[in-house]
């Protein structure tokens, strides 16, 4: 399992990642104590080397979830965005990034229609880097 | 001597206990009785949405002190089994071990079992299915309205009336959300149509008080109802086991394991370990019954009549639920105020069937655990299901089930000082599976109507309704491990079943209204055969 200072690392990248700002040292260390209870068992090769590519390089990591979305929903990468979006989503200062809101049909379709496309264009990016990463350290 | 012992606070047993204790029977409920007194303190009567915006410890109820709120992999059993409610799990498959074919088990050794965590939906059986029953509605329509009263209805008598029928005590039906109100706006308009063609739609019953009511409720609209007892407006078996408490004819005794019963004289003999100590007991009354759940009871019944390697049928409703998007909820706004358990119940009525399905809201049970439900990076997940749930109406579809030679439950000797363990084979035919898909497609078709378009089905596997029922079927035949009319057990001369045990098929409704409808039957009939 990945030392504390590189899980807190993790932490920031994620949290910005997932909702556009770094969040607060309490929320770091409830990242860390979550990874430590629920993925404290070895990881596969190639997983260790896609978040190693993270680690490396972190605007990789919205197209490397796209793409592990798509193609490995269930390897580590995506198991810790899982955990760092629980943890945020259950802190008051991220509450209304979760929170579901109701907005006319047309905004609507509008932010289905961007996030759609982003998330399309994501996974195409995604999925060639994906490639790359984990055969990065080997 | 006690009259009777009940083992298990679930459903079943306190209110066997309860019709047995008003009749003035002495009675001695045994139980192991876990609670949560972890949680439940921790989260105060404030709104979801105010919870979540201003207390910073809510992490530790919504993903857990131990983050168990977090899933991995697919969601198999129950939802609403959430941190707070995970105690209702606890220590049972260490104490009863279970090995099946992909079954999903869930047994409780709570306080108030199962129904600890139930969605309180109350679904009546209507007569032309207790038919095959061996009783009729006219046997048990007193103990349904004395179960309804008890453990407080509320609900409308409207279309739906025909399907559950209602009891005199039943409270006015809880608000339903704007998504559902969208819904049944357009099936009224529709009606006629939807009708002629089979298909209905109402409030959902629920055992939730809309009134004050047995020192509780009325329901707060909080959102909170898979987190909280607040109020104590949804029912919970542990409030009539409070009641029962103050009553000077009813012993409680918890932290006990019982592991065994034999009838010795006239009456019987209950083995028990004492869970804190270790120490074994023995108690004794005229009669017992037995109520710890169909798994539990299965594994103690057998267990104790010495038949090992014995196959018994199981039953369990087939479960699918479908997320649909509501276009008629397009044009509204969410509110704040709402609850969290079914807003609707739909019927679909075929020739020798019917379908049910309910119709929940999406918000409380929280974003992320339908973000890792997308194939899309989560980012993107967020932001689209932050605008679509609020569209979502979810369709939890049941189906009925009838025993098979390919449904059974076998209890096999524990090696090397292990427990005893039960062994679950279930598999539905074919016929079945393109039955109930059939069903589930005519179902969806009723709901486009409605405006409200499928978006996946999802079938979490056998086991995951949690309805566990059949393993000691009440037969008219006089036949080996069966119970007579009274729940009592075949071979026996004082042991009583009073849990979801008995039904010898279940109708694709919610089992728990109506075991524990027969539980107040089997306790009234048994108080009269003790006076």
């Amino acid at each position: 399992m990945a030392d504390a200072a590189t899980l807190e690392t993790e932490a920031r990248v994620f949290g910005r990642y997932l909702v556009g700002r770094v969040p607060p040292p309490a929320i770091v260390d409830r990242y860390r104590r979550a990874n430590e209870t629920l993925l404290s068992a070895p990881v596969a090769p190639a997983d260790a080397a896609l978040l190693d590519f993270v680690h490396r390089h972190p605007w990789s990591v919205s197209f490397l979830d796209a793409a592990s979305g798509l193609l490995r929903p269930a390897n580590t990468l995506r198991s810790k965005l899982l955990v760092m979006s629980a943890i945020l989503e259950a802190s008051p200062e991220f509450a209304d990034d979760f929170l579901p809101e109701s907005i006319h049909p047309v905004g609507l379709v509008l932010r289905l229609a961007v996030s759609g496309t982003a998330a399309v264009l994501r996974a195409i990016l995604g999925a060639a880097l994906l490639g790359v990463a984990v055969r990065a350290r080997a | 001597m006690t009259d009777a012992i009940v083992v298990g606070s679930g459903p079943g047993g306190v209110n066997a206990a309860a019709a047995l204790v008003q009749a003035g029977r002495r009675v001695v409920l045994i139980d192991y009785g876990n609670r949560d007194p972890h949680y439940a303190p921790m989260i105060q009567e404030r709104a979801f949405s105010d919870l979540r915006r201003n207390d910073p410890d809510q992490h530790r109820y919504f993903l857990g002190d131990r983050f168990e709120g977090i899933p991995f992999g697919a969601v198999r059993v129950g939802a609403q089994l959430t941190p707070p409610r995970m105690h209702v799990l606890a220590d049972a498959a260490e104490r009863i071990p279970v090995e099946s074919n992909g079954f999903q088990v869930s047994m409780s050794l709570a306080r108030g079992g199962l129904g600890a965590a139930w969605s309180a939906g109350v679904f009546p059986f209507a007569e032309d299915e207790l038919a095959d029953m061996a009783f009729g509605l006219g046997d048990l329509r007193r103990h349904y309205d004395a179960v309804a009263e008890r453990i407080g209805v509320c609900g409308e008598r409207d279309d739906l009336e025909t399907f559950f029928p209602s009891s005199p005590s039943m409270m006015p039906p809880l608000e339903i959300d704007p998504n559902a109100e969208s819904v049944l706006a357009r099936y009224g308009r529709k009606r006629a149509a939807l009708n002629a063609e089979g298909f209905y739609l109402g409030a959902a019953r629920l055992a939730v008080c809309t009134e004050r009511h047995r020192e509780r409720g009325p329901h707060g609209y909080l959102d909170l109802c898979y987190w909280a007892d607040l109020g104590r407006s949804v029912y919970r078996p542990q409030w009539t086991l409070e009641e029962l408490e103050r009553h000077p004819n009813f012993t409680y005794l918890d932290r006990r394991f019982v592991h065994g019963f034999a009838e010795e004289g006239s009456g019987v003999q209950v083995r028990a370990t004492h869970v804190a100590s270790g120490a074994e007991e023995r108690h004794e009354a005229r009669a017992l019954v037995v109520a710890a759940g169909t798994l539990g009871t299965a594994w103690l019944t057998l267990r104790s009549l010495g038949r090992y390697d014995t196959r018994v049928p199981l039953l369990c409703n087939a479960y699918a639920y479908v997320p649909t998007l509501n276009l008629g909820m397009l044009a509204r706004r969410a509110r704040d105020r709402r609850y969290s358990l079914a807003q609707l119940t739909a019927i679909v009525r075929l020739p020798s069937r019917i379908v049910q399905a309910q119709v929940f809201s999406y918000r409380s049970l929280l974003t992320f655990k339908l973000m890792k439900e997308l194939p899309l990076a989560y980012r993107d997940a967020r932001r689209i299901l932050r605008v679509l749930i609020p569209n979502f109406a979810i369709l939890g579809i049941h189906h009925e089930d009838r025993p098979s030679p390919e449904k059974f439950c076998v209890l096999r000797h524990g090696s090397g000082g292990a427990p005893d363990r039960l062994e679950i084979h279930y598999r539905q035919s074919d016929e079945q599976e393109r039955r109930q898909q059939e069903d589930e497609r005519l179902l969806l078709r009723f709901f486009r109507r409605l405006g409200c378009l499928p978006l996946r089905t999802i079938r979490p596997g056998h086991g995951a309704s949690l309805h566990y029922a059949g393993t000691f079927p009440i037969t008219p035949a006089e036949r080996d491990l069966t119970c007579d009319r009274d729940g009592r057990l075949r071979g026996t001369r004082n042991v009583y079943l009073a849990d979801g045990s008995i039904f010898p098929w279940i109708p694709p409704k919610g089992l728990t209204f109506n075991l524990m409808a027969n539980a107040d039957r089997v306790g009234t009939l048994l108080a009269e055969r003790l006076a």
